[in-house]
């Protein structure tokens, strides 16, 4: 008891606080700039580890960590530009929601579901992490791409209108992700002799250009006029709260996401952009309306919201419990470790349990400092996307240019940005779900790296992907998946189809042309 | 009826990917693809394999666009290339070229005072925020963040 | 904060100190702040060592070193960034052995060992051996003597260079392992760990800590000295295998680069590596700290890339 009252003690001396809450803050806010993202946050408080202590510096790293996953769906939700790859999958939602004037509502649930997810991922981290981190290890090549092609199963749902686009944009997704490094060999592939290729493309480069800017670039094509705010007004008090319908609405997509996401972070190497996806397409599969996916839903909002934030404490559970980073923030988190001369994994446990109880009991207390900065900072961000829209998309998309850059540095960068708004702006235009070329992209390196890793482990036999038996129980779940799928799409298109006969009967009736 | 802009636009797209497909398969992927380790399975098989599914979904995309399938799908996005679209466009490009000579500084202000023009504005607004706006960016981004943006001026 | 806090105050002591001492102030190098540029993204093992590395040269050069990452191909963007950047001393960057002498036989790069002129190196990358702890394989020769008998051996690794150095071992005792690529050391103590692999190549950072809990077993040094953290281990030289891989990290400026200038930043580096904060940072990352000057380090990349030539092309791994 001691020691976590010691660690209390830490983590509330002025200075640790100081940090900490700085870290949240500035994770919010760069992820809420579209372009700019938390890595970068964690990058800016890397020199600081250097001179900090172990507490201060891992706990603003990961306040910075937190914060931006949350700020990233601001951004998402205000301007439909999502400031993170995590809360691509709560634009849709979110924005419909800021359209119709409940942007307010919509941010708020954004945050509760956020910080729900973090703290239960944080208490299963706590209570849990040294048993739940052998599980990591029950993942193996064979297992790891069965799990690729489970989460690829959800491009059925978030394939929009035509299966076969999102099949497509999927396939195409997997094909960009060709270019780089061959996975057996370590040779360029795909490079053209292009210096820049050969690590192949990165995530975020492309994401700007995909969903921010081709976005803007509709948007601005579309401007009528150009003196209205960009979000409406309501001043129905409803519409800026969450009520008690859309809170019974959000428990249990919070509850799915949650567990979902600290699942997706106990496995290394997933990461929260999957959380959120998967937490939203159980939210859909679950949901009573699914109709209203896509257009504003307040359970999608909290699946996608709760889904990603789970996976930031849960992806400590390997670090702390078996001393393997599950993710890149992760992994910096190791360099900060060692600085201090302490190595993560049980042993820490023993040999610096004050650094661990300091550890948690600062994440617990971020989450807290989540809550009070999101909940503060909502009207501030709500009023700087108010301003008029010929003024506020200029603006933004001078923003993603600077974020396009600032990730390496690089010029060529940017470029690559801008020839994935092109990019995007044909997708939208012929109604390809970019989400689905964004699943693919995103799955495209576990997939391909286990699949042969596999082929290589058992000599070329086939018969190995299904030589494990949890490798088996997650191929029955992407058939189920796949089927529980292709049934409600049939469903809706018959509701659909039911819905226009009736209203061709009419029109026909109308004009009395039977 | 091919006044169907949907149906065109389809159309179009899945052969000019169908074809892109094909071209990669068979033209670049031998020369951009090494043999790398002889392994059990070969460094080409997988490429060829994701791009069987592109082919695929291609074709699908092809004739069910034939077939009318994809009509219905219009919405007020479906306004092809506008006047105004093309300008921006035509903006971006130029913006880019600015951005990675001359520089962020000019480029930011170009970018915000000439999108602002084309979305309509015309007031003094979009001279102010592109004065103002990417030098404190600059400024913010060199200071915090430890991110010199591409610039001639300060070099 | 505090950082840039110091940089400003520094330039404006710098500033007052040029005014008030004229024209022969003006001529000494450097007189701003240099640039350097990190080839490996922040937090990693290369950064953390090179943030330490320019926090001591800051007070050698009396001028502040901005550290900037440029990652990407492998590491081969970083030094295709010095390269090619203004030969004023003004810019130096990481040059460390892998994309130096290693990828520029997978990959084309723009550069070639002579476009710099070399600082020194600062640290040696040591490379170790180990299974996991309940393996039927006990030893290096348990390892030989079951892959001769038949068994087909898989060994994990991340990179070319530890794929190099355990291949050099088979070679010299005659047999074949099967190599199983990862992306990461992460992944390839993951490997071990859960017994996906026979054996496994990495840093010594990815075994010791589980060889202290108890899930893997060293079995060798792969490097000319025995690894930090694991004394008893023998190398292979000591094990009677006349193979050793080392790898470097050193900083280079631009070829060039005035000799004058290149004299005060070599001269920087090594009083930089004497600091006890360097070398503590250095050790606890498990890099050794080991010192060249800047033509030692330009002969064992010149060395060190004709030697890898000739694995990498027994390994099959070359560009064609």
């Amino acid at each position: 008891m001691d020691i976590v009252l010691n660690a209390v003690q830490t983590v509330f001396a002025l200075e640790n606080l100081i940090f900490l809450v700085g870290g949240v803050a500035s994770g919010v806010i760069l992820g809420a700039i579209p372009g700019l993202s938390a890595t970068m946050g964690i990058a800016l408080i890397i020199p600081f580890t250097l001179t900090l202590g172990p507490v201060p510096a891992l706990l603003m790293m990961m306040g910075a960590y937190k914060g931006g996953i949350y700020g990233g769906s601001v951004a998402a939700i205000l301007v439909k530009a999502p400031g993170t790859s995590a809360a691509a999958a709560t634009v849709a939602d979110g924005y419909s929601l800021a359209k119709k004037g409940k942007g307010i509502k919509a941010l708020k649930v954004s945050l509760v579901a956020s910080v729900i997810g973090d703290t239960f991922s944080d208490i299963v981290l706590i209570l849990s992490a040294a048993q739940l981190a052998r599980v990591a290890l029950e993942f193996g090549a064979v297992e790891y791409t069965a799990v690729a092609i489970v989460a690829l199963t959800i491009v059925g749902s978030a394939s929009g209108k035509s299966l076969i686009k999102g099949i497509f944009a999927a396939a195409a997704g997997l094909s960009v992700a060709l270019i780089g490094l061959d996975p057996t060999s370590g040779l360029p592939r795909l490079s053209f002799s292009v210096i820049e290729f050969y690590g192949g493309l990165h995530l975020l480069p492309m994401l700007i250009g995909l969903l921010i800017m081709s976005e803007l670039i509709i948007q601005m094509e579309q401007v009528k006029s150009v003196s209205v705010a960009h979000l409406p007004n309501s001043t129905e008090r409803d519409d800026n709260r969450i009520t008690k319908s859309d809170a019974k609405l959000m428990a249990r997509p919070i509850f799915g996401g949650s567990i979902i996401g600290t699942i997706i972070g106990i496995i290394p190497g997933l990461g929260p952009t999957l959380g959120a996806f998967l937490g939203y397409d159980s939210a859909y599969r679950f949901s009573k309306k699914p109709e209203l996916f896509g257009k504003g839903s307040v359970e999608g909002i909290a699946g996608a919201e709760s889904g990603n934030n789970a996976v930031s404490g849960a992806n400590l559970i390997p670090l702390m419990g078996l001393g393997i980073p599950g993710d890149i923030e992760a992994a910096i988190l190791v360099g900060a470790f060692l600085i201090h001369g302490l190595t993560p994994g049980p042993l820490i446990f023993q040999e610096a349990p004050d650094v661990v109880y300091g550890i948690y009991v600062g994440l617990l207390f971020a989450n807290v400092a989540l809550l009070m900065i999101g909940w503060t900072l909502i009207p501030v961000f709500v009023k700087a996307a108010k301003i008029r829209v010929g003024l506020l998309f200029p603006a933004v998309f001078v923003l993603s240019l600077v974020g396009a850059y600032s990730f390496q540095q690089s010029v060529f960068d940017v470029g690559i940005a801008l020839v994935f708004a092109a990019v995007g702006y044909l997708m939208a235009k012929l109604h390809v779900p970019k989400t689905s070329f964004l699943i693919g992209f995103i799955l495209a390196t576990l997939l391909e790296d286990n699949f042969r890793r596999s082929l290589q482990l058992s000599d070329g036999a086939y018969s190995t992907f299904f030589s494990s038996s949890l490798g088996n129980v997650l191929w029955v779940l992407a058939l189920v998946s796949v089927i529980s799928a292709i049934l409600q799409r049939k469903s809706r298109r018959d509701k659909k189809e039911a819905m226009m006969s009736n209203r061709e009967i009419e029109t026909i009736a109308s004009n009395g042309k039977v | 009826m091919f006044s169907n802009l949907n149906r065109m636009g389809n159309i179009a797209a899945a052969t000019v990917l169908l074809v892109v497909g094909i071209v990669l398969v068979q033209f670049i992927f031998p020369s951009q693809i090494p043999e790398g380790l002889e392994g059990d399975i070969s460094s080409g098989q997988y490429p060829k394999f994701i791009m069987f599914i592109w082919i695929l979904s291609a074709i699908a995309w092809l004739v069910s666009a034939l077939l009318g399938q994809m009509d219905d799908e219009g919405s007020d996005e479906a306004s092809w290339i506008t006047k105004r679209s093309a300008l921006i466009i035509f903006i971006v490009a130029i913006g880019y070229g600015v951005f990675a000579t001359v520089g962020f500084l000019a480029a930011g202000f170009m970018l915000i005072a000439s999108l602002s023009y084309v979305c309509g504005e015309r007031g003094v607004g979009p001279w102010v925020l592109a004065a103002i706006m990417p030098p404190a960016v600059f400024l913010f981004l060199d200071f915090f963040l430890d991110v010199t943006l591409p610039t001639i001026l300060l070099s | 904060m505090n950082i840039k806090l110091k940089k400003i105050a520094l330039s404006a002591a710098i500033g007052l100190a040029a005014l008030t001492s004229g024209m022969a102030q003006a001529e000494t190098f450097p007189e701003k702040e240099v640039t350097v540029v990190v080839n490996y993204g922040a937090g990693g093992g290369t950064d953390l060592s090179t943030r330490s590395l320019a926090e001591a040269m800051e007070e050698a050069l009396g001028k502040p070193l901005k550290v900037v990452n440029r990652s990407g191909g492998s590491g081969t963007v970083g030094p295709t960034f010095v390269a090619f950047a203004d030969n004023d001393g003004y810019t130096i960057g990481v040059t460390s052995f892998s994309p130096m002498a290693v990828t520029p036989h997978m990959q084309d790069v723009p550069y070639k060992v002579d476009s710099f002129r070399y600082l020194g190196g600062f640290a040696r990358y040591l490379t170790g051996i180990a299974v996991p702890a309940d393996s039927p394989y006990k030893t290096t020769q348990d390892l030989i003597d079951a892959a001769k008998s038949g068994a087909n051996i898989k060994y994990g690794a991340a990179s070319s260079i530890e794929s190099v150095a355990i291949t050099r071992l088979a070679t010299a005792a005659g047999v074949e392992f099967k190599w199983i690529r990862y992306k990461s050391g992460q992944e390839v103590s993951t490997a071990a760990l859960s017994k996906e692999v026979d054996v496994i190549v990495g840093d010594p950072k990815e075994i010791a800590p589980f060889v202290k809990t108890g899930e893997m077993r060293a079995i060798a040094s792969a490097s000319n000295v025995r690894l930090p953290g694991l004394p008893d281990v023998l190398t292979l030289k000591e094990q009677g295998f006349d193979v050793a891989t080392e790898s470097y990290a050193g900083i280079a400026a631009p070829a060039g680069i005035d000799e004058d200038k290149a004299a005060i930043l070599e001269a920087a580096m090594k009083e930089a590596f004497k600091a006890q904060s360097f070398q503590d940072t250095l050790t606890k990352l498990g890099l050794e700290p080991a010192y060249f000057s800047g033509a030692e380090y330009q002969k064992l990349i010149e060395d060190g890339f004709a030697d890898m030539g000739a694995d990498l092309a027994a390994l099959g791994i070359t560009k064609k």
